[in-house]
């Protein structure tokens, strides 16, 4: 029983990858928080994707996303395409290493009768730490709080990604004692 | 304040805190779909305070947030 839709949305996102209009793609933001900690309100569902290769030339727009759509009844307006009553916004993350590395890393979890691919607790927070509004670095802290993301691990991916100095610019509204 | 006043209160706030913690358990013990049941609440319970906020001669609900409730009532985006 899904009263949500949400599994229908799930069934949209496999039938997507496999007609190859989307190559990989993992669920992202508070959608992903709720799924693995708790709920945070939001008002969409952030799908990071990767764009399907076209021959030799990557298709660099969202045209194809948008046909889907339209071919299968689905209105879209702006950034947002109404699956079933969900707003889904369509991140494309070709262009950033970091969230190409959170899509390529994504676990898989269950959610009712199907299996999703949902960005880790590690490159969740790397993301809303780059992003840096004030609701990002409220859901790093309930993260952190938590004990959801693997420090080490967290550390390397922000070395990689050149965000150590911001963590250690915004770390004191992130964790309690910060030394 | 009395020293009794702050025990008092002291005593509320680590009750609070107790009853917040044994809450957040529960829900993170919930099934990923479980807690995408509770987000729809959160979502409903949201929109209901940003029309409140509204309608009490606050800032106007955000466009998205009127998007939202468009489509979770069936009526177009």
């Amino acid at each position: 029983m899904d009263p949500t839709g949400i599994e229908k949305v799930i069934g949209v996102l496999e039938d997507m990858t496999e007609k190859g209009i989307i190559l990989d793609f993992a669920v992202g933001g508070a959608f992903a928080a709720t799924l693995l900690n708790e709920p945070i309100a939001t008002v969409d569902l952030d799908i990071f994707f990767l764009l399907a290769e076209g021959g030799d030339e990557l298709i660099l727009s969202l045209d194809a996303i948008y046909r889907y759509a339209e071919e299968n009844g689905f209105q879209f307006d702006h950034e947002f395409i109404n699956i079933f009553g969900w707003l889904v916004q369509f991140v494309e993350a070709s262009r950033n290493d970091l969230w190409r590395e959170a899509i390529e890393s994504a676990n898989m979890v269950e959610v009712g009768h199907h299996k999703i691919p949902v960005i880790d607790a590690v490159h969740l927070v790397s993301m809303w730490l780059l992003a840096g509004r004030a609701r990002d670095y409220q859901k790093i802290a309930i993260f952190l709080d938590a004990g959801l993301v693997d420090m080490p691990d967290l550390f390397n991916v922000l070395d990689k990604h050149n965000l150590m100095t911001k963590w250690e610019r915004q770390k004191w509204r992130l964790i309690d004692d910060p030394e | 304040m009395t020293l009794n006043n702050i025990n008092r209160i002291n005593a509320s706030i680590s009750d609070l805190a107790r009853r917040k913690k044994i809450s957040r358990e529960f829900i993170r013990s919930l099934t990923p779909l479980e807690k995408v049941g509770k987000l729809v609440d959160l979502q409903r319970q949201y929109y209901e305070m940003l029309l409140i906020r509204e309608r009490n001669g606050g800032p106007a609900i955000p466009e998205k947030w009127s998007k939202w409730y468009r489509v979770r009532s069936g009526e177009s985006l």
